[in-house]
């Protein structure tokens, strides 16, 4: 894992004490409320329905043991005893006071963790592919470029008042487990053909009221042009981007009103007049972040167990885990869990600090001291030995934390809602609670399938509706919460954009709704199909007609 | 009122900012619809501009949020303008390291009660992360270069 430097270590002190100087001023009243809103996003401090939220980042998803320790030391201290992981690699915590935020952000930084640009109208926390480092289907792994955009981007004097918040995401894996192209600007990592790593660059994703999947803008800039790439981007879109409408102020809307090829071009003039080479990282600089991201050193071990399967077998709870929420490591004999904060009836991303501690020490025991945090909103071990399986299962069982539906229909994506939130129409919790509670039988899941359901509370898009194979929107209809459902969407590799099914229905009218759109899917399937494959075969004409024509 | 940030790392106190009033007078003279100094706004067509001849250049924020003369500003100094260059408008202390940074050596404030906290703003920092750009410690390099001074003549 990445460790500060003196610079870094000053850096993120120095944005402490300024933060504590701006809510100083806040409090005397020298910054009136105007001035001071956009200083503490830029900080992470929400203000949301009942309280202050603090958003705190977890660079590109990693966590050490120790700093998961710090997480639950925080949410003990000066929270409620719990924290929520989010779909951007953050964890929020809902009940601080605002004048014990500065004193949250020290002891963040005394595990070297901040909140720095996980708000606001500025980079936010990058993002990437949760099993980084350890996937075997990666070219190579993004963590350290990833480091190197954290820091280019923070206080970054050019890109601190955009015309909205922007958001990167970089992944180096086949499959697309980052919801790459739903960004505003998505890193595909690529090799060239001499084996020279580089990166294909997708502009203009996005979510919200106006979804737009990201088009590719380059095949392929070589890793040590990438800084001056991504700057000269944002210099274009800066100036350029609306600032007249704040819901048409994303860069998506800026592409989709530019074109793409007259933004590319405003892009290459704009990066020929730079100076390139103070804005790039110089080869030293990159060499020193890979450093920080060794390959595990693990002992290479047989890559089945006997053991394991036959415990499987033995335990149906064990079986449906392994089959569910374990993954191929690099490494032979080794395997990367997925721990699911959606136990059924809970809050999806929720964990207790109990629950923190839990998983810290079982990285620390288990996995090279190390957890990922997903954007699905679940937590992982990335490095741990498949003879090892059993005894960690049992300690997350323990816990409460082993519920075996890693990319099942339960394991859905679910925005904070009506509950916490202050843009939200509807609440989102309470449903999806509903939608487990439905669905609790593990081995039916497991005949389903992978269905991806993902719901927010408005349109803000923040459950990432509209890239579910199942999407909801809460809206309000005249005061009363009304879901609407939306169907085919993807923030695969295969991304794609759910369409509406017809109209909305109340809490129970979509969990039943749910409930028929499977039951046609099984019914019409063919073999191995996944849910998604039958609907873009079928079209949405059986579905529409099974939820709507009784 | 019109700051100084340009003399930052001698300023030994806020009042070292401000201008002296001779200087800030020959600043507003020098806007006086004379073509040496130009007003511009934020999302100013720069192709079409010509620099020559001109030796001050003010830029208008309409909005503090509004980020969009920070990037013409960049512009003006990459395309080689070593004249004055001031940011007018409702800009906060906060934002006076930025302004610097992005090649900005006035500020023209709308109010100037805050001076406080434009100085602690440009003595905050003595490093940052990105390069190229001027500094209010007179340093240049940016970290991810400086954490390799040194290494050139070994490689």
């Amino acid at each position: 894992m990445y460790a500060y430097d003196q610079f870094d270590h000053d850096m993120v002190h120095n944005r402490v004490e300024e933060f504590r100087d701006q809510v100083q001023r806040r409090l005397t009243g020298e910054l009136t409320e105007d001035e001071f809103k956009p200083i503490r996003l830029m900080n992470g401090l929400y203000l949301q329905l009942h309280a202050y939220m603090l958003r705190v980042a977890i660079p590109y998803g990693t966590l050490s043991s120790q700093q998961m320790q710090t997480l639950a030391f925080i949410a003990d201290t000066y929270d409620r005893g719990y924290g929520h992981f989010t779909t951007r690699q953050n964890i929020q915590f809902n009940w601080p006071k605002l004048v014990d935020t500065p004193d949250i952000l020290t002891a963040l930084l005394g595990v070297e963790m901040h909140a720095i640009q996980t708000s606001g109208n500025c980079i936010r926390n990058v993002t990437t592919d949760h099993f980084a480092g350890a996937a075997r289907d990666e070219y190579f792994d993004t963590r350290p470029y990833a480091e190197l955009i954290r820091q280019w981007s923070t206080l970054h004097p050019e890109f601190s008042f955009l015309p909205r918040k922007f958001k990167i995401a970089i992944s180096g894996a086949k499959v697309d487990r980052a919801a790459l192209r739903w960004h505003d600007i998505a890193l595909q990592a690529a090799l060239d053909d001499q084996g020279n790593r580089g990166f294909e660059i997708f502009v203009g994703g996005g979510m919200g009221r106006s979804p737009f999947v990201a088009k590719s803008i380059q095949n392929f800039v070589p890793e040590d042009k990438l800084l001056a790439y991504l700057e000269a981007m944002l210099r274009v879109y800066n100036q350029a981007g609306r600032r007249d409408n704040k819901y048409k102020a994303r860069i998506k809307i800026l592409i989709h009103e530019m074109g793409l090829e007259a933004y590319r071009d405003a892009v290459e003039n704009e990066y020929e007049a730079m100076q390139k080479s103070a804005v790039d990282a110089p080869a030293a600089e990159l060499a020193r972040l890979q450093q920080y991201f060794p390959q595990p050193t693990l002992i290479v071990k047989e890559d089945t167990s006997a053991a394991v399967d036959q415990l499987g077998r033995d335990n149906p709870l064990f079986g449906a885990w392994i089959a569910q929420n374990i993954h191929l490591h690099k490494t032979p004999g080794y395997r990367i869990v997925t721990i699911s904060l959606k136990p059924h009836g809970g809050i999806a991303g929720d964990a207790t600090s109990d629950q923190m501690r839990v998983v810290a020490d079982l990285a620390e025991r288990y996995s090279l001291g190390e957890i990922r945090v997903s954007h699905e909103q679940n937590l992982i071990l990335p490095h741990v030995a498949l003879d090892q399986l059993p005894e960690i299962f049992k300690t997350l069982e323990q816990a409460g934390l082993a519920t075996p539906n890693a990319g099942l229909l339960t394991d859905m994506i679910v925005c904070p809602g009506l509950d916490y939130c202050a843009l939200a129409n509807a609440r989102s919790i309470p449903l999806s609670q509903k939608i487990a509670r439905r669905f609790d039988d593990i081995k039916r899941l497991q005949n389903i399938g992978e269905v991806k359901v993902k719901i927010s509370g408005c349109i803000n898009s923040c459950g990432h509706h509209h890239a579910g194979h199942i999407g909801i929107l809460g809206v309000d209809k005249k005061g009363v919460e009304n879901y609407q459902i939306l169907l085919g969407g993807s923030g695969a590799e295969d991304a794609s954009k759910a369409k509406i099914l017809g109209p909305g229905f109340d809490e129970d009218g979509i969990v039943d709704a749910i409930e028929t759109i499977i039951d046609v899917y099984l019914r019409e399937r063919q073999s191995e199909e996944r849910f998604l494959d039958c609907y873009r075969r079928l079209g949405p004409t059986p579905f529409k007609e099974a939820v709507y024509d009784h | 009122m019109i700051i100084n940030i340009k003399n930052t790392p001698s300023a030994q106190n806020p009042q070292d900012l401000v201008l002296d009033q001779l200087d800030a007078k020959l600043l507003e003279q020098q806007g006086a619809g004379s073509n040496s100094h130009l007003s511009l706004d934020g999302d100013a067509d720069f192709t079409n501009l010509d620099l020559t001849d001109v030796q001050a250049v003010t830029i208008q924020f309409p909005a503090f949020t509004d980020g969009r003369g920070f990037s013409l500003a960049m512009k003006i100094r990459q395309s080689g303008f070593t004249g004055t260059l001031c940011a007018k408008g409702p800009l906060i202390p906060d934002q006076a390291v930025h302004l610097m940074r992005c090649g900005f050596d006035h500020i023209d404030l709308d109010r100037h009660e805050r001076l406080d906290a434009f100085y602690r703003s440009l003595k905050r920092y003595s490093h940052f992360y990105q390069g190229g750009r001027p500094s209010p410690t007179g340093e240049a390099k940016s970290i991810l270069e400086l954490r390799h001074r040194g290494q050139k003549a070994a490689s």
